[in-house]
């Protein structure tokens, strides 16, 4: 079984100064780790590969993954003025793991900053593979050539379906509880070797971004002023106003 | 003339709300482009759902897709492929929703084409319409512009507003079959998991905990929050939901309750698309976060910056002070 997880460094903090793996990325990765380790208890072989597309420095998101298990680590190096849309995310991915063979690929379901969960799905028809995108759970019998995934709907309703492999899965957050990076694997880590590769041609995007803009308000946004105990009382009136307190 | 396509939402209640916010972008557009709409239903063939769009005035196909039983992407996209190539459409409409995030983003690279995902406004520009999705948690709004044909505009539910339905000559209605025949995506059916508890639903004041509670032990703080209003509940943002700190039936947002309380306190809630999606009902809304820039805020009758702990401190003191 050898899996494909797409990971991604965003900024945590507005300035910049704190980077971190997607939060979304974080259970993609531990639902192809317990794959991994449920094949190896049937004494099937697994390996997880991961992938990030960033710009340099952006491989440290590629050393938690070994700290947290990853056997395998790709850097795609980007310009850092770079701004494709997740069209250009997903080919550039796809081009890089062109030939490479995996039974699964399995990104998260959004970027915490692009927020278009869209590279997943672009990605799978890129490679011709079925696709199933938001999966809040995975079963498959090792060896099988067969997922069974449920996909989160609205309403609490789940869309249960089986692909042949091999396919891509989008995972929805709170699929399982991901690992912190042990010890062990951060010390081994720091020996592993990340295969870094260049980006050459960027494919053309579809759609370019125009500017950023300042969201729509949709209520007056009264902003309290003075100290926190000001802001306090302040709330206290409206609340003994309109009857609440 | 190239049409705007509305792809209708469906399941086996039938027409789905959301299309009618589908409907509504699309009369935007069509305006903006001189376009004529045209809505697609893809399924089983439902000539009493196609009829109900095209009574509202709307050209309508009803587009049976034989072999497919129940939603399959793979069915999907070959379909509408298949349609849209003869059709084609200089936009599709399709909802920002579990299942256009599922298909439309393959389909538009099948058409040769692109997806723009989670729009919630369109602007009109000299150069044509330029199409607003949030991005960095909410805090902006990127405006982009197409750059292959077709589009696929997927909208955010709950951004563009119904109007009320003025009286329309009914339109055409086009039967369709289209043979699907892929192999590789298996339907297993539909499962209900969990039922929305009534908790949220009958709470007069809703306290919403987010991640800026920062530990699970801090809970504890807004329970006692909550508890200083009366018919009060302590909801919560989608994370704290998947990391169980809370049920999910707790859950705020578009995976999980849709609330109208008198009033909503979201207290460490950055305001993400999905939560905002299940708190506009609410009669009034004050937020506290320590970030001035929070996209909540924009959603808000009254903005607290302020770190919530402090705030809910001060909060108990005065309210020692006026029993
Ligand atoms: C398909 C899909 C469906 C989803 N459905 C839902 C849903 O139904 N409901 C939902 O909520 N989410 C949903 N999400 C997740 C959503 O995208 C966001 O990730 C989530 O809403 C963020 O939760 P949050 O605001 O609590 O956390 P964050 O975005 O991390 O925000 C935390 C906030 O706390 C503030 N803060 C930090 N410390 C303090 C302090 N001491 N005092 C005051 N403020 C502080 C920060 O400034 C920040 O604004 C969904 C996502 C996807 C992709
Ligand atoms: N730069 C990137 N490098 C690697 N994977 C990415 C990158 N951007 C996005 N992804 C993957 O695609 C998913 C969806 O991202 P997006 O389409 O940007 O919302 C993420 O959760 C990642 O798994």
């Amino acid at each position: 079984m050898k899996i494909l997880v797409c990971i991604k460094q965003v900024n945590e903090t507005p300035d910049g100064h704190t980077q971190a793996m997607n939060r979304f990325d974080e259970y993609a990765l531990e639902e192809a780790l317990c794959i991994k380790e449920r094949f190896k208890e049937a004494g099937l072989d697994g390996g997880v590969d991961v992938i990030t597309l960033g710009p340099e420095g952006a491989e440290t998101v590629v050393k938690r993954a070994f700290g947290m298990g990853a056997d395998n680590g790709c850097h795609l190096v980007s310009d850092p003025k770079q701004n494709g849309s997740s069209a250009v995310t997903a080919g550039l991915i796809a081009g890089a793991v062109k030939g490479c063979a995996y039974d699964l690929v399995v990104t998260g379901i959004m970027s915490q900053d692009r927020m278009e969960g869209q590279t997943g799905p672009i990605l799978a028809e890129l490679m011709g593979l079925a696709c199933a995108t938001g999966v809040v759970a995975t079963s498959l019998v090792p060896g099988a050539a067969v997922i069974e995934v449920e996909r989160e709907m609205e309403k609490g309703e789940r869309d249960c379906l089986a692909m042949t492999l091999p396919a891509l899965i989008t995972v929805q957050a709170g699929i399982n509880s991901p690992r912190y990076p042990s010890l062990s694997k951060v010390l081994k880590a720091a020996k592993k070797t990340i295969k870094t590769l260049a980006v050459e041609a960027v494919p053309a995007d579809t759609q370019t971004l125009v500017r950023l803009e300042a969201p729509l308000k949709s209520r007056s946004g009264r902003v309290l002023g003075g100290t926190v105990d000001d802001k306090a009382v302040a709330l206290f009136d409206l609340l003994r106003e309109r009857g609440i307190l | 003339m190239r049409p705007i396509a509305v792809v209708v939402e469906h399941d086996a209640g039938g027409i789905i709300p959301v299309t009618h916010e589908l409907l509504a972008c699309a009369r935007i557009l069509a305006d903006q482009t001189q376009s004529s709409i045209v809505a697609v239903i893809p399924g089983k063939g439902d000539p009493a759902m196609a009829k109900q769009i095209a009574d509202l005035g709307i050209e309508t196909v009803d587009l049976a897709i034989i072999g497919m039983d129940g939603y399959n992407s793979e069915a999907y996209k070959g379909a509408l492929f298949q349609l849209f190539t003869t059709l084609a459409p200089l936009y599709i409409i399709v909802g920002h929703t579990a299942t256009g995030r599922d298909f439309a983003p393959g389909l538009g690279v099948r058409l040769g084409g692109g997806s723009i995902a989670g729009v919630n406004h369109i602007v009109s520009d000299q150069t044509g319409p330029l199409f607003s999705r949030p991005v960095l948690n909410g805090v902006k709004n990127a405006l982009v512009r197409p750059d292959a044909s077709p589009c696929i505009i997927m909208v955010q539910p709950g951004a563009f507003r119904v109007q009320g339905t003025s009286f329309a000559c009914p339109a055409r209605v086009t039967a369709m079959d289209i043979r699907f025949t892929g192999g590789t995506i298996q339907p297993l059916g539909i499962k209900t998991v969990t039922t929305q508890g009534e908790d949220l639903d009958q709470a007069a004041v809703i306290v919403a905990a987010g991640r800026g509670l920062g530990e699970r032990e801090n809970l504890d703080i807004l329970e006692r929050f909550a508890a200083l209003f009366p018919n009060s509940v302590v909801g919560a943002s989608r994370p704290l939901v998947d990391d169980g700190w809370i049920e999910y039936r707790f859950q705020v947002g578009i995976t999980g309750a849709r609330v109208s309380p008198k009033l909503y306190i979201a207290c460490g809630i950055s305001g993400s698309s999905q939560h905002l999606a299940g708190i506009l009902g609410s009669e009034l809304i004050v937020s506290v976060n320590s970030d001035p820039n929070a996209a909540i805020f924009n959603h808000s009758d009254l903005c607290i910056v302020a770190d919530l702990f402090e705030f809910i401190s001060a909060f108990e003191r005065i309210l020692q002070r006026h029993p």
